[in-house]
């Protein structure tokens, strides 16, 4: 027995003394300390990278069919949303300059599109033609970049068609189409040349693309503007920067971004979104669970080692908060080494195209998504909490129960402690 | 000297706080991981539903028909006779019957060219459909001159709710031309889908275009599993046999190929899913196992000093940690299998009906596991078990005994 | 293209000799128009492999951008009435009781079930979309090979036109898709002198890639060269006739 006036080398009553001694104690027992931050640091980077992977593939989708069915943003007449027709195209594009000048619009690309009928020596169609810019139409649209046969339309008199499309006409690569359409110009019709074919694996394109030239277009409905101005916003800030656009727009203009252009894809991505966060959460539960029985096994098997430091006259409640520290402590680290690794990986990942190879791996399954081979990670400093989350609730879990332990705890029988 | 068995056996009771936990833990993983597995299968099982449950496990047309242009080609012959031997050879089965008509749609001042379907269900489906695609007002019901239009068709056409639109579908065997009243707006996930998606009752279309005929049979067969799925390709040889030449019985598959690629996208997401969950799930039996032997070493150290050679203590600790693992895993795989059963008929929880519209979210879950995945599960857990067990239990066998004595993890 | 096609009934007649093909052509579509306004009863019989349709109709056209044409036979049918004006084509409907307007997405919808096509009634012309050149000739017949010009509204690739030298009396034209594969033949017979051409009272329309897909028109109780009040060609007498 030590002399109770006798200075122990770390004072056990003194509460400022307590955190150095659980960090001390985390150095002591390093194989325990690392296994119980690894499995933190597993959960939290799991749950960031979970997350990250999950919003990403669904983010990754919208951006792909933004790019292919609309554009990152369009901003058009308020009119045209309930009735789009060229009769309701823009009065004018005198605003275009003012959007260009937007900080985050990269491109601002006049659209015309209207409905028309396609024919063939054989069947006709109908079909959706989109009026384009042939040089500033990729800025916006991915469309030009999935020509795999023949090359995009250069001049009035050419078209591009979905493959599919094509094939339901049975027209080939420098065959003549006829293109009718009735618009504010009335009736009118022309031959255009197949000039390039369009496939992207995603339906809606395959079957549906018809590009034109843009002053064709014009010419051909009678529309002197455009219906649409089609607008390139870096990947991540199109909601921010479409606002902004809005605020510079003429009145009876309206600036429209990915999620309300694709409003029902991105309702149903939210309702899968659901289903995710069901699995998502019994994965955060079992995680808390994992980290607790690391705590629990760690503070059962040194019952004889808090029996001595009672004896030295550690009170209970000081060795309950010692334990406690000491797996707050290992908890944050583990959490931090998580966070970083977690946001690291993620940080990659949404730079670089690394997803997007790997699920091309899958064959053309995932083309159907319109995600265009490109898949990246979201960002988003929820996934910390999320995290955190699970991580509060293994650390109540795994204080609680060691704690009241230790505050029962008998210096002598902890002594003889077998557990 | 040693039984180890014996040895084992006691030692596993002496210290019953600490087995409670290992065994616990790996029970934990084990009970986690399968009903993991069991939601992951429901997702998977639920797109399979939703996907079924669009086009049918089955559809019957007339033969050729992706090459036909004129509704009279495309009619079934002997449609209600067809459907009744449909109905002999599956009579658990529902029968969805269609007829699709290319029709000229006009409001008052709009017109554009649509392909009407009238279609005929069962409550169960009709009640699915609604729940899935109505956005406003009533679907129409038989005996009512009623139109559903998809909200971008009645926008294209200037029509809303109440307002009257014409059907002009010559060249046909009905009236050729009727009015109907726009009862219900329906909203798809597709733009271009609800740009062109009007449907009437069956009767309806019949008496417009084809008295008695129809175009599409949907047979849907009472099965909630996409490892089922297996069957509905049985069935369609026996079924193209019955039905005789001049039809094509295909599956939900060959329908719509994009749709059924969509399930095969779930394969890698799941692989990613169920490799992050075990990773954690061995990382909390290697921690408990191990952090458990880890105090122990004075202990073995005693046992070596006793006479007990590297290899018995060794011997001794794994079967030792076998008994726990096994006896966890097992029990937690009975909870789990339990579990997963129980829901696997079905199940439903507060919101999901509401949220469940769309593409891909049942309104009724079904978790479902393959014996391989619970067999798969628990040897995981047993081998993490065991293999976070030898560690300590070599690194104990081979220090010297005092050495083990005097250690302090 | 199709179109021709119901110009071609509504007054072809062929008359002045010219050398040069595009002149030859050009009195081609000259005798078209030149026949000018019409009344007659047209006997539409649309046959298919499995079945065959009659159909009666009468026809006022102005010779030009107007036209009336009203479904007298069968009974299930009768009643429909179609005015092209122009670009523009209305529909009656007599159960609806309504006019409704063909979108531009309906005008390659089969007219009357048959193998002309909405588009068929406000055809183009002959001359605006193809270049001519007189292929072969010899002492009764010759064949204009006609080439469309770049960016003509025509899906066709080549069109050839078979003609009596004598009178330019026409004899068979045959459309050609863009891998010079016949896709559809419209023969002639049945000449009658009208007006001091020789116009051919049956046509018929015969769709190459559909074999047994036949229809054949044939003139009746023609008036050419009378005066058609404009009232002719508004919705009243869509809806009553005129």
């Amino acid at each position: 027995m030590v002399h109770p006036s006798t200075p122990l080398p770390i004072s056990p009553s003194s509460l400022a003394a307590l955190p150095r001694l659980a960090w001390r104690n985390l150095w002591r027992h390093r194989q325990r300390t690392f296994l119980l931050v690894a499995v933190v640091a597993y959960a939290t980077l799991a749950t960031v990278l979970f997350w990250g992977v999950q919003d990403g593939f669904n983010q990754s989708v919208l951006n792909g069919n933004a790019r292919y069915l609309a554009a990152p943003a369009l901003i058009s007449t308020t009119a045209y949303a309930d009735d789009p027709d060229p009769a309701q195209g823009l009065p004018n594009l005198d605003f275009l300059k003012r959007v260009q000048a937007v900080p985050g619009v990269r491109a601002a690309v006049p659209r015309l599109e209207f409905s028309v009928l396609l024919r063939s020596p054989y069947t006709a169609q109908a079909a959706q033609a989109r009026g384009v810019d042939p040089a500033l139409e990729s800025k916006v649209s991915d469309i030009p970049l999935r020509i795999k046969e023949g090359r995009m339309l250069e001049r009035a008199g050419e078209v591009v068609l979905g493959k599919e499309l094509a094939q339901r006409l049975d027209t080939r690569l420098g065959e003549r189409v006829v293109l009718d359409t009735s618009a504010l110009a009335g009736s009118q019709s022309a031959g255009l040349r197949l000039v390039g074919l369009v496939d992207s694996g995603l339906a809606a394109v395959d079957s549906g693309t018809v590009l034109i030239d843009l002053g064709q277009a014009r010419q051909l409905t009678g529309l002197k503007t455009a219906t649409q101005v089609a607008l390139d916003i870096p990947r991540g800030q199109e909601a921010q920067v479409t606002r902004a656009v809005q605020a510079v727009l003429p009145p009876g203009l309206r600036a429209a971004d990915v999620t309300q252009l694709l409003g029902a894809l991105t309702q149903t991505i939210n309702q899968k979104r659901g289903t995710i966060f069901v699995i998502g959460l019994i994965f955060s539960i079992f995680a808390a669970l994992a980290v607790t029985s690391t705590v629990l096994v760690s503070v059962l098997e040194r019952t004889r080692e808090f029996g001595v430091m009672g004896a030295l006259g550690m009170s209970p409640l000081r060795l309950a908060q010692m334990i406690t520290l000491e797996a707050v402590f290992a908890t944050t680290i583990g959490w931090a080494v998580g966070l970083v690794l977690g946001y690291g990986l993620n940080t990659w990942m949404a730079n670089y195209n690394v997803l997007g190879p790997v699920f091309a791996g899958y064959g053309g399954a995932f083309q159907t998504l319109g995600t265009g081979g490109e898949i990246y990670t979201a960002q988003s400093p929820v996934y910390a909490l999320y995290a955190a989350s699970t991580i509060v609730l293994a650390a109540l879990f795994s204080i609680l129960i060691p704690a009241r332990r230790m505050l029962q705890l008998e210096p002598a029988g902890a002594l003889r402690a077998e557990v | 000297m040693f039984n180890l068995l014996t040895l084992s056996w006691r030692n596993v009771w002496r210290q019953r706080g600490r087995s409670l936990l290992t065994a616990g833990a790996v029970g934990l993983a084990v009970f986690f991981a399968l009903v993991y597995q069991g939601l992951i299968g429901a997702v998977e099982n639920g797109m399979y539903n939703t996907l079924a449950q669009a086009v049918g496990h089955l559809q019957v047309r007339v033969a050729g028909y992706r090459d036909k242009r004129e509704l009279r080609d495309l009619l079934i012959p002997g449609a209600e006779a067809v459907k009744a031997k449909l109905q002999q050879a599956q009579p658990q089965a529902e029968i969805v019957v269609s007829l699709e008509v290319p029709a000229l749609l006009s409001g008052e001042s709009r017109s554009r060219g649509v392909l009407l379907v009238g279609q005929e269900q069962p409550p169960k489906f009709a009640q699915n459909f609604r729940a899935q695609f109505l956005q406003a007002g009533q679907m129409p019901t038989s005996n009512t001159q009623g139109i559903a239009l998809g909200a971008a068709l009645a926008r294209a056409l200037q029509v809303k709710l109440g307002d009257a639109v014409y059907a002009y579908a010559p060249n046909t065997q009905g009236s050729g031309a009727a009015a109907y009243k726009v009862v219900a707006l329906l909203h798809f996930p597709d733009p271009a889908a609800e740009g062109r998606a009007a449907y009437l009752s069956l009767a309806a279309a019949q008496a417009l275009a084809a008295p008695g005929g129809a175009t599409r049979l949907e047979l849907h067969l009472p099965i909630t599993r996409y490892s089922q799925d297996s069957l509905v390709s049985a069935l369609r040889p026996a079924l193209a046999i019955a039905l005789g030449p001049g039809l094509s019985v295909e599956t939900w598959r060959e329908v719509n190929p994009s749709l059924a690629q969509v399930l095969a996208l779930l394969q890698p997401l799941v692989l990613v899913m169920m490799l992050i969950f075990f990773v954690l799930a061995g990382l909390m039996v290697v921690n408990t196992v191990y952090l458990g032997l880890l105090e122990r070493t004075r202990e073995f150290g005693v046992i070596t000093a006793l006479g007990a050679g590297p290899a018995k203590v060794t011997w001794m600790v794994l079967l030792e940690s076998l008994l726990l693992c096994l006896s966890g895993a097992v029990g937690g795989g009975l909870l789990g299998v339990g579990l997963v059963t129980i829901l696997s008929k079905g199940f439903t929880y507060p919101g999901l009906d509401k949220i469940g519209g769309t593409f891909g979210i049942p309104q009724v879950l079904y978790p479902s596991l393959s014996v391989w995945a619970v067999l798969g599960t628990l040897l995981f857990a047993v081998l993490t078990g065991l293999l976070a067990a030898w560690w300590p239990a070599r690194v104990a066998a081979q220090m010297e005994p005092v050495e083990a004595m005097r250690f302090n993890a | 293209m199709k179109g021709k096609i119901l110009l071609l009934l509504l007054g072809l007649s062929l008359s002045s000799a010219a050398s040069d093909p595009q002149a030859v052509l050009k009195a081609i579509v000259d005798n078209q128009r030149g026949g000018g306004s019409v009344r007659a009863t047209l006997n539409l019989s649309v046959a298919r492999t499995d079945r065959q349709t009659q159909y009666v109709l009468d026809i006022v056209s102005d010779g030009n951008e107007r036209a009336l044409i009203q479904v007298k036979a069968p009974p299930r049918e009768a009643g429909q009435a179609f005015l092209r004006d122009g670009d523009n084509i209305l529909i009656y409907n007599p159960t609806l009781k309504r006019v409704l307007r063909l979108p531009p997405s309906g005008r390659s919808d089969s007219f009357l079930g048959s193998d002309l096509s909405y588009s068929d009634l406000s055809g183009r012309d002959l001359q605006r979309d193809y270049t001519p050149k007189i292929t072969a000739e010899d002492a009764n017949n010759l064949t204009l090979e006609l080439t469309p010009q770049p960016s003509a509204p025509t899906p066709y690739g080549k069109v050839t036109i078979q003609a009596k030298v004598k009178g330019y009396v026409p004899l068979e034209v045959t459309f050609f898709d863009q891998r010079s594969q016949a896709v559809k033949k419209v023969t002639f017979a049945q000449y009658a002198e009208v007006n001091g051409h020789s116009f051919p009272v049956q046509t018929t329309v015969e769709d190459l890639l559909h074999s047994g897909n036949r229809t054949t028109l044939v003139y009746s109780d023609y008036k050419f060269g009378v005066s058609i009040p404009s009232g002719c060609f508004d919705q009243r007498a869509l809806v009553a006739g005129c």
